[in-house]
C-alpha cells in the first residue's frame, strides 16, 4: 500500500521523480549562523547525513545544540549560511522561491511542539488548510472535496472524528497535536518533520502521539525526522543522530 | 483559495475589525451627505439662476436702461447663432394690495416679461399653478383651466384634512364622515374646539378661511366663464366702433357710442373681476399672506386666480424728480401663480405683461405732444435674457457674451446720426454671464465645498491611521499563524495579498455601510431636519438664509464613486505596511515570534 501512494503521489510533485536510488534528504555539510548585534552565535557547524525513504530518524541533543535549526533547514524553514539540503538529490539551495513554497507545499510536513493551530479554524479546516493553501480557487473548487475527504480520513485515523466541527481551544494537548500530525500529513508529504511533537505533553499522552507516529512510518512507510531530547522516545526508532555544539557525534 | 477564506474567516472572527468598518464608514457617511447636499446646493443656485435670467444677461446701468430692444434682439437672433431665444425684462418696485382687504400691503417686486416668450428663455412655466408645464403659458388661459387648477387643488386640501384629522374623523359615523370633510365648520362643530389641540385648531381655522376665498374666486371665474361671449362682443363692438370713427364729425357722433360701450365693458369687469389681459398678473407663491405652508411643507392658496389685487408701482425708469414721486396703481386680475423654489424670489416677485410694467414704470416711448410723429425718447427695458443653444460651458458662455457685447456697440454706433435722446447707451450696458451675476453667491459655496473635501480627506486620514493600527495589531498578533502558512507552503505576497484583501474587504465593506447611510440620510435630510426641529428645536436650515425651500436631496452618485474608490485605497493603504512585514518574515522567524 504504501508503494502504491508514493508511486501515486510522485507526479506533478516539485521535487524529484524517478531518482529513487539516493536518500530521499541529505544534509551536506550545513552551517548557520545567526547575527545577534555585534555577536554571531555559530549553531551548526557542519552537519551532514543522509536519511532514507521510510527511515524513522531521531535528532537527539540537549536544549541549545542546534537540532530545532537543522530541523527548520532541512523543512526549509530557514536558509543555511553555507551548505546545502538535498531533496531527492535536488539541491534546495538552486530552487526558486515558488518553488521552495511549492516544495514545503507538497513534499514537506512539520508537526511543532507548540501544534501551532489557526484558532479562528475548526478541526476539519485546519487539517484541509494545506490544501488550501496548495490550490488555486479553481483547483479546490475541483479537487477541495476529495481533499477535504482525506484530511476528514485522517482525523478519523486519529480519534478525532467526532471532533471535526470544534475549535482547538476546545481540544485537550494530545487532540491538539493529533490534528496537527493530520495537518502535516494532508499533502501526502514525502517526509514528516516533528519538532519534539511530545515536549509539550505528560508523558502518558507523549506515549500515544509517539504511537502514532510509528504506526504512520511502520504500517505506511512514512519517512520521519523527529527532534527530541528524550532518549526513551529515541530509542524506539531506526536510527538516532545525535548532535553536540552543532556538530554530529 | 486560503486567501479569501482567511480573509472572510478573520473579518467574521475579529470583532476589533468592526471598529475599522465602522471608522470608514463613518468617514464615507459623513462625507457623502456633506457634498451630496453642497453639490445639490450649487445645482439648485445654477438651475435657478438660469431658469430666472437664461444664460447670457445684458443690462442696461444708465438711468434710461436699454433702449431699441426689440430692435437690437431681432439683430442678435439674426448674427450670432448661438443665441435660441431672447426677450426684453423689467424689474420694478411697489406695492401689492388685496382688493377688499384694507389691511393687507407687502412691498414687491415686479418683473415684467412677456408671454409666452419667456417661456422659451427659462424655466418659467415648470412652476405655474394654472399652466403648469405649459411650452407656451400667456396671461389668458382658458378661464376652464384656472377652475380646473383651483378644484384639483381643493383635493389636496381634503387629503391635509384627511391626514391631520383622521383620529378624530375616524370617530364619526361613515356617512357623515365625507360630508364633514366637505364642510370643514361642521368638523369645527361636531368635534368641539376642545377635542383639538392649539394646532389644530390653528389649521382648521387656516383651512377653512382658505376654501372661503377660494370659493369667492370660483365664482367669479365661473360668471366670467358665463359672461365670455357677451364680453367679446362688447370689445369687438367697440373696436368697429373706434375704427368706424374717421372722420371728426364721425367721432362725435361715434363718442356717445363708444361711452357707452366702455360702461357696459367696465361694469362685467367689475362683475367678472376679470380684467383684460395686460392687466393680470402672476404672483409668486410665498408671498407672505396669501398662502400658508403645513408642517410637510404643502402649500395651501389664500389668493388664487379670479381674484383681483392692486399694485402701485414706483416709476423708477424715466422722470424721477426731487419733489417726490407719485405711485403708478392699477387693478390687476391674478390669473396663475408660480414656484422657482427660490425663497428670495417666490416671496417677492410678481410678474405682470412687459409693456404694462414699462407703461406703469414710466419706460414707454414719448412722442411730441403736438406733433405725435416726432419720437422724444423710445421705449426701455432693464434688461435683455438670452438663451444659447445646447449645454455651453461657462468658457462658451463668455466667449458669446463678448460677441453680443461687441454686437452692441456696433448697434449703437449705427444710431450715431440720431439725437443723443434717441440713440442706445454705448458704455452703459453690460454683458454677463449668469455664473458672472451670481458669482457673489456661487463662489463662497464653491470654496465651502472645497474646504468640506479638504475636511473629510484629513479625517479619512484617521480612518486610514486606525486601519492600519487594527491591521499592524492582527498582523503582530498573528505573526505566529502566518509563520504557519509559510510553513505549510504558502509565499510571501500570497500571505501579504491575504492581508491587502482584508484591508480592502474593509474599507469596501465600510464604504457599502457609509453610502448606505449616507443615502437614507441624504434622501431624507429633510424630514431629519424637520425631526430635529420639532424634537430639540434644532433648525439649520432656514428659507430665509439659504434661499431655497428645502436642502437638497440629491445623491452626488459621481462623487460617491470616488468615495468608494477612496474608501477601499485607504483600506489598502492601512493594509500596505503590515501586509509587506508578513510578506517579508522568513518562516522560521515568524514562528519563533512570542
Amino acid at each position: 500500500m504504501s508503494n502504491d501512494r508514493k508511486k501515486s503521489s510522485d507526479a506533478g510533485r516539485a521535487i524529484g521523480g524517478g531518482n529513487s536510488a539516493g536518500p530521499l534528504v541529505s544534509a551536506v555539510d550545513l552551517h548557520k549562523t545567526y547575527r545577534m548585534g555585534r555577536v554571531s552565535l555559530e549553531v551548526l557547524k557542519g552537519v551532514s547525513f543522509d536519511v532514507s525513504a521510510g527511515e524513522f530518524v531521531a535528532i537527539y541533543g540537549h536544549s541549545g545544540s542546534g537540532k530545532s535549526t537543522l530541523l527548520h533547514l532541512l523543512g526549509l524553514l530557514d536558509k543555511p549560511t553555507a551548505g546545502t539540503v538535498m531533496l531527492e538529490s535536488v539541491d534546495t539551495a538552486k530552487l526558486s522561491s515558488p518553488r521552495r513554497n511549492r516544495a514545503r507545499s507538497q513534499d514537506v510536513g512539520f508537526i511543532f511542539q507548540f501544534y501551532h493551530l489557526l484558532p479562528e479554524l475548526t478541526v476539519l479546516e485546519n487539517a484541509t488548510l494545506p490544501a488550501m493553501v496548495d490550490l488555486s480557487m479553481a483547483g479546490f473548487l475541483a479537487s477541495g472535496k476529495s481533499r477535504q475527504q482525506r484530511a476528514a480520513g485522517l482525523l478519523d485515523e486519529l480519534g478525532l472524528g467526532d471532533r471535526l466541527k470544534h475549535k482547538p481551544a476546545e481540544l485537550s494537548g494530545g487532540e491538539r497535536q493529533r490534528v496537527a500530525i493530520a495537518r502535516a500529513l494532508a499533502n501526502k508529504p514525502k517526509l514528516l518533520l516533528a519538532d519534539e511533537p511530545t515536549g509539550n505533553l505528560d508523558s502518558k499522552t507523549g506515549q500515544k502521539i509517539m504511537d502514532v507516529l510509528l504506526r504512520f512510518n511502520r504500517q505506511e512507510g512514512q519517512t520521519i525526522i523527529m527532534v527530541t531530547h528524550e532518549t526513551n522516545l529515541a530509542d524506539e526508532m531506526d536510527r538516532i543522530v545525535t548532535l553536540q555544539d552543532g556538530r554530529l557525534k | 483559495m486560503y486567501k479569501l477564506f482567511l480573509c472572510l474567516r478573520y473579518l467574521r472572527s475579529k470583532v476589533f475589525a468592526y471598529f475599522a468598518v465602522l471608522g470608514v464608514a463613518l468617514c464615507v457617511w459623513m462625507m457623502l451627505v456633506s457634498v451630496s447636499v453642497m453639490t445639490g446646493f450649487l445645482n439648485k443656485i445654477e438651475l435657478a439662476a438660469k431658469g430666472l435670467f437664461g444664460d447670457i444677461i445684458i443690462e442696461g446701468r444708465g438711468e434710461r436702461g436699454l433702449a431699441w430692444y426689440d430692435e437690437f434682439i431681432a439683430k442678435m437672433k439674426r448674427e450670432v447663432p448661438e443665441v435660441e431665444a431672447a426677450g426684453p425684462f423689467i424689474l420694478g418696485l411697489g406695492i401689492l394690495r388685496v382688493e377688499n382687504d384694507r389691511n393687507f400691503r407687502q412691498h414687491v417686486q415686479i418683473a415684467g416679461i412677456r408671454l409666452p416668450g419667456r417661456a422659451e428663455m427659462t424655466d418659467f412655466e415648470t412652476g405655474l399653478f394654472v399652466q403648469a408645464g405649459n411650452p407656451a403659458p400667456t396671461f389668458d388661459p382658458p378661464i376652464a383651466q384656472a377652475i380646473a387648477a383651483i378644484k384639483k387643488h381643493r383635493l389636496e386640501m381634503r387629503k391635509i384634512v384627511q391626514r391631520e384629522f383622521a383620529k378624530e374623523l375616524a370617530k364619526l359615523p361613515e356617512a357623515r364622515q365625507t360630508a364633514t370633510i366637505e364642510n370643514l365648520q361642521m368638523l369645527r362643530l361636531t368635534l368641539g374646539d376642545k377635542s383639538l389641540t392649539p394646532k389644530q385648531r390653528d389649521l382648521l381655522y387656516r383651512i377653512d378661511n382658505a376654501v372661503w376665498l377660494q370659493n369667492q374666486a370660483l365664482r367669479h371665474l365661473e360668471l366670467a366663464q358665463k359672461k365670455q361671449g357677451q364680453m367679446s362682443r362688447l370689445r369687438e363692438q367697440l373696436r368697429s366702433a373706434q375704427a368706424g370713427a374717421k372722420t371728426e364729425a364721425d367721432k362725435q357722433i361715434a363718442a356717445d357710442k363708444i361711452a357707452a360701450l366702455q360702461l357696459q365693458i367696465d361694469d362685467l369687469v367689475d362683475l367678472t373681476r376679470l380684467e383684460p389681459p395686460a392687466d393680470r398678473v402672476i404672483l409668486g407663491l410665498g408671498i407672505p399672506g396669501l398662502s400658508f405652508r403645513t408642517d410637510i411643507g404643502e402649500t395651501v392658496r389664500y389668493l388664487v386666480p379670479g381674484h383681483r389685487v392692486i399694485l402701485q408701482v414706483a416709476p423708477l425708469g424715466k422722470a424721477l424728480q426731487m419733489t417726490g414721486v407719485s405711485l403708478n396703481s392699477r387693478k390687476f386680475t391674478v390669473i396663475d401663480d408660480s414656484r422657482t423654489d427660490v425663497s428670495s424670489i417666490d416671496s417677492k416677485l410678481v410678474y405682470v405683461p412687459f409693456e404694462t410694467l414699462q407703461q406703469l414704470n414710466n419706460m414707454q416711448a414719448e412722442f411730441d405732444a403736438d406733433d405725435p410723429s416726432i419720437m422724444l425718447a423710445p421705449a426701455c427695458c432693464n434688461q435683455i435674457h438670452i438663451k444659447v443653444k445646447g449645454q455651453p460651458s461657462e468658457g462658451d458662455l463668455r466667449k458669446i457674451a463678448g460677441k453680443i457685447q461687441g454686437l452692441w456697440q456696433e448697434f449703437a454706433r449705427g444710431y450715431a446720426d440720431k439725437p443723443t435722446l434717441l440713440a442706445p447707451a454705448i458704455g452703459d450696458v453690460s454683458v454677463d454671464t449668469w455664473r458672472q451675476r451670481q458669482m457673489a453667491v456661487v463662489g463662497p459655496i464653491e470654496q465651502q465645498r472645497t474646504l468640506v473635501v479638504i475636511i473629510m480627506a484629513i479625517m479619512s486620514i484617521v480612518a486610514v491611521a486606525l486601519v492600519f493600527v487594527i491591521l499592524y495589531t492582527i498582523v503582530v498578533q498573528k505573526t505566529r499563524e502566518i509563520g504557519v502558512l509559510k510553513a505549510l507552503g504558502a509565499s510571501g505576497w500570497g500571505v501579504a495579498g491575504l492581508f491587502f484583501a482584508y484591508g480592502a474587504a474593509i474599507g469596501l465593506l465600510g464604504a457599502v455601510i457609509g453610502i448606505l447611510a449616507g443615502y437614507y440620510t441624504t434622501k431624507n435630510i429633510n424630514s431629519i431636519q424637520d425631526w430635529a426641529d420639532s424634537m430639540f428645536g434644532l433648525r439649520v436650515w432656514t428659507r430665509k438664509s439659504f434661499m431655497f425651500e428645502c436642502i437638497p436631496n440629491e445623491v452626488d452618485w459621481n462623487m460617491a464613486c470616488f468615495i468608494v474608490a477612496g474608501a477601499i485605497a485607504a483600506g489598502l493603504v492601512g493594509a500596505l505596511i503590515p501586509a509587506i512585514r508578513a510578506a517579508r518574515m522568513e518562516p522560521v522567524e515568524a514562528l519563533r515570534y512570542e
